[in-house]
Formats: structure tokens, C-alpha cells, sequence
């Protein structure tokens, strides 16, 4: 494999080939983070952890009279560009068995703002979806 | 974990999954017409932007081809297939879509909405070429145009 391709100017190489260190820093997600509408009926709640330099997400669906766990998955790290370091986004994917929801966030002016695709399996008359929700520390 | 209950594995997430009489028997048919065209981004200054998207379906598959900004030429990403999704389970309307475009060194992924007329697209673009660049992010907004 050739290293160096890019298919957009700003991902050349040589913007980041100065040996500088670009694990990118996981300290602007890690948290509890709390939807902003508290009568959500999609998530209620993300704990955001790090261990050994994983990325890691535990949400929580609203359900009654307690929150539903659906337990904890890796998650994987963006920077902003190329030569950054600067957390910006990521993204995680749960699988139910029979319904796919893939994660993909964003911070913006403090907040975590979730996407996530919603895919339910073996035909189900049930359109797949998208939800747009956003969450407070 | 104290004031939460374990999932348990079942056919919806959240309340807003419920079946209701709106979702018929047989597999979802989301119309991805909405999205059919061609499509500039609205910032033509970002370095690391895709410049321009041409959507079109084919056999009832939203298939997006990209361009990614470089210069003297754009950088022709080719077309791949998308898989699109609606607001809410009971509509047919496309209010997203998801595509994959694997260049070996790279894998870019495009996550999208329609707001208002704009196309949204986040992407995430993960390098497996050990050049040293950091898997990215970005968000960038697009707004159609007559594609004649």
C-alpha cells in the first residue's frame, strides 16, 4: 500500500509527516452526559469512559421506571484534521440482534451531539430512521 | 448498575420503535428521491471539504458519486451505493443517507441529514497507511443546484 494518497487537498501527507505524537486526546468526551430534553423517548443518558487508550460508551435508553442499560462498546476517536490531536468526534456501534444502531457524534459549544442510525433487521416493516439528540454534562 | 435495568434483547429500543398500524407488513420501502441531483458544498475555502456530490437511483438504490476538493482538478472519489433512512419508522420519505467510499489507505464514511434544504454530511475518515495523520472528522453543508 502507497503511503501518502489523499483524495482532498487537505489530507497531503506532508501536513502531517513531522514525527510529532497525534494520539488524539479523549479528555473532551469522557463524562456523564445527560440529554437535554428530559422527556426524551431515545436516550437518556451516555457515560463516556477511557481505559488503555480506548474510547469507550455505555448509553442508557429512557424506559420507565428505570433506564434501560444497553451496556458498554468500544468507541473510535476523530480529530478535527489531519495534523490534529483535537477530539472532535466518534463513533460506536450497537447491534441488538435485531436492530443495528450506529453512533456517530460530535461536540459543539460544549454540548455532545448524538446521530444514530437506526437499522432493524430480516425485512421488518419498520423504516430505518435517524435521531438527532443532544446532551449536557 | 444501580437505577438503570440490563437490556434485554427485543425488537425495539426505545418506545419510538413500537410497531403501530402506520408500519404495514413487508420489508420498508424509503423513497430516496429527496436526495437525487447534484449537490456543491457551501464553503470553498476548507482544504479538506468534498467539492461536489451527483446522487442518482438506480434500480431503486440511492448511489452517490463524490468529488473531493484538489487542485488543478477535483478528485474524482468514484460511486458507491447508499443506504438511506427515513425521520421515523412509519414515514417512506429519505431524510438520510449512509455511504462507504474505501480508497485502501483511507476508509471515509458519510453520515447525512436534510435540514431545511441543506444536505448535512458528517464524516469520519480513518487512515490505515501509518503516514502519521490523524483520523478526522468533519461537517460540512451542501446546497443543490440544476444539474444541467
Amino acid at each position: 500500500m502507497e503511503a501518502g494518497k489523499y483524495f482532498r487537498a487537505g489530507d497531503r501527507a506532508e501536513l502531517a509527516n513531522d514525527g510529532v505524537d497525534r494520539t488524539i486526546d479523549l479528555a473532551p468526551f469522557v463524562g456523564t452526559w445527560v440529554n437535554t430534553m428530559r422527556d426524551t423517548q431515545g436516550f437518556a443518558k451516555l457515560i463516556v469512559s477511557h481505559r488503555d487508550g480506548k474510547l469507550f460508551v455505555q448509553a442508557f435508553g429512557a424506559a420507565a421506571p428505570e433506564l434501560c442499560d444497553w451496556g458498554e462498546v468500544e468507541a473510535f476517536a476523530f480529530a478535527d484534521r489531519v495534523d490534529s490531536r483535537k477530539g472532535a468526534g466518534f463513533d460506536a456501534h450497537y447491534d441488538t440482534g435485531s436492530i443495528e444502531v450506529a453512533f456517530q457524534a460530535n461536540m459543539n459549544l460544549g454540548l455532545l451531539v448524538l446521530l444514530t442510525f437506526n437499522r432493524f433487521k430480516d425485512g421488518d416493516s419498520r423504516a430505518h430512521y435517524i435521531c438527532r439528540e443532544f446532551f449536557h454534562r | 448498575m444501580k437505577g438503570a435495568q440490563k437490556m434485554t434483547f427485543r425488537d425495539f429500543t426505545s418506545v419510538v420503535d413500537y410497531r403501530t398500524r402506520e408500519a404495514n407488513s413487508g420489508p420498508s420501502r424509503v423513497d430516496p428521491s429527496p436526495f437525487r441531483g447534484v449537490w456543491v458544498n457551501t464553503n470553498d475555502s476548507a482544504p479538506h471539504r468534498i467539492a461536489k456530490l451527483v446522487m442518482s437511483v438506480r434500480d431503486g438504490i440511492l448511489m452517490v458519486h463524490a468529488w473531493g476538493y484538489c487542485t488543478p482538478d477535483p478528485c474524482d472519489w468514484g460511486e458507491v451505493p447508499a443506504e438511506v433512512f427515513a425521520d421515523s419508522i412509519n414515514s417512506q420519505t429519505a431524510m438520510s443517507f449512509t455511504a462507504t467510499f474505501d480508497f485502501g489507505f483511507m476508509e471515509t464514511k458519510l453520515q447525512t441529514n436534510l435540514k431545511r434544504g441543506t444536505m448535512v454530511i458528517a464524516t469520519t475518515n480513518k487512515f490505515s497507511d501509518l503516514s502519521g495523520r490523524s483520523d478526522y472528522y468533519t461537517r460540512e453543508f451542501f446546497y443543490q443546484i440544476d444539474d444541467d
